[in-house]
């Protein structure tokens, strides 16, 4: 007789039980055809995706011409059959030299997970000979996937990475060294203060950073003490912050000193601690040092420029207009994500705007918004020369401002006339100033900054 | 008679024997492989020791695994449908806007005990109208249902490359409702548009 495994011998009790035995070849034929669709053909999609794994963060010590194996589980949480495709794949930026992808294979890389199930699959770690010491990455990625519909339709997957942080002690030392560029007080979005860290990896391990920050008064008195939350793996060469996870109510003009304290480690390397210092008042603001808009391949072209003067960090969100002579607004874009600017550093960005203008002169408005409810604000004027009929529609709205402003077409024919004789004018007046001795209208400038 | 189960014993023999050589090789080819697949191994001099944080945990869900938008979506906003829950169009040379709302809320729960990063990417048109592409922004989400065509063309666009979606996020239990904004033009191409959406999280 021979031996089932127990899992083996109740699956059968349980089909003797539910399946009649005229239905149990037709159900036998059903279980092996779904066997050859999930092996060699389409996985099933499932209208719903809850998928989790365990371990869900691998960390490998390694040394050259290296081999093991590591299993992996993935559960279906949910109630529908899952498909779930395996697959090795870059972590983060770790490319080239910092790249493990060969290093993995996956077996089995396709399956069927039924619900409440789970199903393992082996990772089997291979290091080649001759490698230098330090870092190498990749990730183990699940997926599971919706079905797709008649017509259009969008399809929503989920997928789960497990990271594979390995450490190779090979040729030269590893080195475990984090570059603080700094501690920062940081106003939020809500008006409060937290603090951000910036740390740079110059070693060749990944790390961890942690810490924490207390924040005193003038008077030395101790007014909070803020976590910072941990982040991912640091790669090596790559900057990361680090930010409290909570924020104070700090008094606005008063001054503050915060003190951090971060430390970095991995599971090869002990923590080190670096203290850090920043003192700081109260006293946030933005500044509008450049503001352009210029046509650049039929379309408008938004150039910034906002300079943080202030001690603090600050998330800012931009948003833009397009005005007419009249001061009506014929655009407006939606706020931008929010992006943080350090004490001291400009946000520099460049936006392609996909809005329909026709041609005429108009008011450029830029907002920067932060601090919760704090703006300032930036115009500049500016001329487009030839109506801008985007090709594509990436980007920002298109807004017909000839319809919404619901202005006849044979009046802009009549406007571009007068536009025409008014110019012609104002170039013979340009002329005839210049031959009087006098100067040229200085260019259009940018005004300065509305509020602040 | 005698002859016959005499016949018969040496056939019996013959068996015997043929099953004994094959029990004899089998036993042999048993005890060979593990030793050469051991030499295999051995040949690997170094070391790998692999430390798995067994009690680090991350899970997605996904409420909703497709945006159906069906067989009609037209530029005038006249498609109907699918799952579209509401339209925004214009008089004007832009198409419409067809808005796509999970049918549970939240569409994506982010559970983890540790720090996570979350990416979001979307796998070019694979539908048969060529100028519908996400390279060209026509598929786009908002946490909120944009009233206007000019407020959708506003929203974040999807990219085929795995854009940020969260940079160490703290741990926890995070939910997201996004709704799904499919652009319909009057200069695109007849036909359909299938994408999938891609959330990848990781510690």
């Amino acid at each position: 007789m021979i031996l089932l495994p127990k899992v083996v011998t109740r699956a059968r009790a349980f089909f003797r039980a539910a399946v009649g035995p005229r239905k149990r070849l037709s159900f036998l034929l059903a279980v092996a055809l779904l066997s050859v669709a999930v092996q060699g053909g389409t996985l099933l999609h499932a209208n719903q995706v809850d998928l989790s794994v365990s371990p869900s963060l691998v960390e490998v010590s390694a040394t050259s011409n290296g081999e093991a194996t590591q299993d992996i589980t993935v559960y279906n949480d949910g109630s529908d059959a899952l498909g779930i495709e395996v697959s090795v794949t870059q972590y983060k930026r770790a490319s080239g030299d910092y790249s493990a992808v060969e290093w993995l294979a996956v077996e089995p890389s396709r399956f069927e997970l039924l619900p409440s199930t789970n199903s393992t699959v082996t990772v089997t770690i291979k290091t080649p000979v001759g490698l230098k010491s330090g870092g190498r990455y990749a990730m183990v990625v699940f997926r599971a996937a919706g079905p797709t519909a008649a017509g259009s339709a969008v399809g929503v997957a989920g997928e789960l990475g497990v990271p594979f942080l390995i450490t190779v002690d090979g040729e030269g030392p590893l080195v475990s060294q984090v570059k603080m560029g700094g501690i920062f007080p940081l106003l939020d979005t809500s008006g409060r203060i937290g603090a951000v860290a910036v740390g740079t990896n110059l070693g060749n391990i990944h790390l961890f950073c942690s810490g924490h920050v207390g924040v005193t008064d003038s008077s030395g008195t101790a007014v909070g003490d803020l976590e910072f939350t941990e982040n991912t793996a640091l790669l090596p060469g790559m900057t990361s912050m680090l930010f409290t996870g909570e924020d104070l109510p700090l008094t606005e003009g008063s001054s503050y000193l915060l003190k951090g304290f971060v430390d970095h480690h991995n599971t090869s390397h002990n923590a080190s601690m670096e203290e850090l210092n920043a003192s700081f008042v109260v006293k946030p603001a933005l500044r509008w040092d450049k503001l352009e808009m210029s046509i650049v391949s039929n379309r408008l072209l938004v150039t910034t420029d906002v300079f943080n003067p202030s001690d603090m960090a600050i998330f800012a969100q931009l948003r833009f207009a397009v005005a007419d002579a009249d001061g009506n607004i014929l655009a407006a874009s939606e706020a931008m994500p929010q992006t943080l600017i350090l004490p001291g550093t400009s946000l520099n960005t460049s936006y392609p705007v996909a809005w329909q203008i026709p041609r005429g002169s108009y008011t450029g408005i830029a907002i920067a918004a932060y601090g919760g409810g704090l703006e300032v604000r930036q115009t500049v004027p500016f001329d487009v020369k030839a109506g801008m009929i985007p090709t594509v529609n990436a980007g920002w709205g298109t807004v017909p401002v000839r319809e919404k402003a619901g202005i006849p077409a044979g009046w802009w024919i009549g406007g571009g006339i007068a536009a025409a004789v008014i110019a012609a004018g104002g170039l013979t007046i340009w002329f005839m100033s210049r031959h009087k001795g006098g100067t040229p209208p200085a260019p259009a400038s940018q005004t300065p900054a509305a509020q602040e | 008679m005698f002859a016959s189960i005499a016949g018969q014993l040496r056939r019996h023999s013959l068996v015997v024997s043929i099953v004994a050589v094959l029990s004899f090789i089998l036993a042999a080819l048993a005890i060979l492989v593990p030793i050469t697949s051991h030499n295999v191994e051995g040949q690997a001099a170094g070391t790998v020791t692999v430390t798995a944080t067994n009690n680090a945990k991350i899970t997605i869900s996904i409420s909703d695994a497709t945006a159906a938008y069906g067989v009609n979506v037209a530029p005038d906003g006249t498609g109907t449908g699918g799952e579209i829950t509401s339209v925004t169009s214009t008089t004007g040379t832009e198409g419409a806007y067809y808005i796509w709302t999970p049918s549970i809320t939240p569409l994506v729960r982010v559970k983890s005990n540790k720090t996570w990063n979350g990416t979001i990417a979307a796998a070019e048109n694979s539908g048969s109208s060529s100028s519908m592409t996400i390279s060209s922004g026509a598929l786009r989400y908002s946490t909120s249902v944009p009233g206007t065509y000019s407020a959708a063309s506003s929203e974040l666009a999807f990219t085929t490359a795995a854009a940020d979606w969260q940079t160490n996020h703290a741990k926890g239990n995070s939910t997201y409702t996004f709704y799904y904004l499919l652009r319909v033009d009057w200069t695109d191409d007849p036909g359909t548009f299938s994408s999938t959406v891609t959330y990848s999280v990781s510690q």
